[in-house]
């Protein structure tokens, strides 16, 4: 039996905001295991997914996750408060997910601009269909988008993810990636295009469904 | 957007100030599939997860206090016996008194009284030159 139990994304919990977080931390650096359980609380659904996501494996992502909060609060003295906390923490979750990636010598998917489509399918202008609201994410839509995430390489997904689903900035990102700021938006583009290849063959089955994964 | 575009954006290769534009504008564009990524739903993690990581964030406490306390005493305790070490190697090398009477004596005792000789002679014919050449 699955130990995760779905949260849709509108009862996501909101982050928490600077002030909060910063006394959070400074009762932390005083040992107050309640004010490290209240960002625990506030990050452990967004960080799981993250992990989860990235590495792909349901044991392995609840066990990176506690040991980003493990990492976290043995390190919380070096925090310096430049990034906000929540920032922070995807950086200790990305940096665990590409070491556990390492280890594991995993071979990631790579999206090149063929994979995404042969012609500009995946480039064409997502219109109402893809609201959200309108499609009311029925579960086959989570599937679907699910799986057009699980079947891009590594990289396209980490920009995705942070930039799409965490609201990480592309400063943010390039830094903790990595890369330059160019790079981030060109991953993005090609990750979103990815997106639209997959969801949009099920909006419309006319179109041709990908051939990978 | 244009195939040489994107097969710069897919080679990761620096684009132009024009091109970087219309990338921002595609991206603008792809708004919606951003939409859709972010109410993906979240997956939360079991009450047993929780208990399990807060055993570990308890035992991460006490064992930052141990290491610390190993820390202070064995840091304490390599002082000492670099202190106790430094003392047993003066002690050995420090110069002694010559024995009365030894040939270490008597080679000192004959050195110091060359010296003062030495000290005399010089006064002295210090003062016979100056006083030759006035």
């Amino acid at each position: 039996m699955s130990v995760l139990s779905g949260v849709y994304g509108l009862a996501r919990k909101t982050p928490l905001d600077s002030a909060t977080e910063q006394a959070l931390v400074a009762k932390c650096r005083q040992n107050d295991g309640e004010a490290f359980g209240r960002i625990v609380d506030a990050y452990q659904n967004r960080v799981l997914g993250f992990v989860l996501r990235m590495v792909r494996h349901e044991e392995e992502a609840l066990d990176v996750t506690q040991e980003v909060f493990v990492r976290a609060f043995q390190s919380l003295h070096r925090f310096d408060g430049r990034a906000s906390l929540r920032t922070w923490l995807f950086r200790i979750a990305y940096n665990l997910c590409v070491d556990r990636s390492r280890k594991r010598e995993r071979t990631p998917l790579q999206t090149t601009l063929d994979a995404t489509g042969d012609g500009e399918d995946g480039f064409e202008t997502p219109d109402q269909r893809w609201n959200p609201e309108v499609v009311a994410m029925g579960d086959e839509l989570v599937a679907v988008a699910e799986r057009a995430v699980e079947t891009m390489s590594e990289k396209l997904r980490v920009v995705l993810l942070l930039h799409d689903k965490e609201g990480l900035g592309y400063e943010e990102i390039a830094q903790m990636v990595d890369i330059p700021v160019g790079t981030v938006k060109s991953r993005l583009f090609l990750a979103r295009a990815h997106m639209q290849k997959w969801v949009g063959a099920y909006l419309d089955p006319s179109t041709e469904v990908p051939n990978h994964g | 957007m244009d195939k040489s575009l994107l097969q710069k954006i897919a080679r990761e290769e620096p684009l132009s100030a024009e091109e970087s534009l219309r990338l921002d504008q595609a991206l603008d564009v792809q708004e919606p599939v951003a939409n859709l990524v972010a109410h993906l739903p979240e997956d939360a993690p079991s009450l047993a997860w929780r208990s399990e990581l807060n055993q570990r964030l308890a035992h991460t406490k006490v064992k930052r206090r141990q290491f610390s306390l190993f820390r202070w005493g064995s840091g304490a305790l390599a002082a000492a016996a670099a202190v106790t070490a430094l003392v047993v190697v003066v002690s050995n090398t420090a110069p002694k008194p010559a024995a009365k009477g030894s040939v270490e004596e008597v080679i000192l005792s004959a050195h110091r009284d060359e010296g003062v000789a030495v000290h005399v002679d010089w006064s002295d014919s210090l003062d016979e030159a100056t006083l030759g050449s006035l």
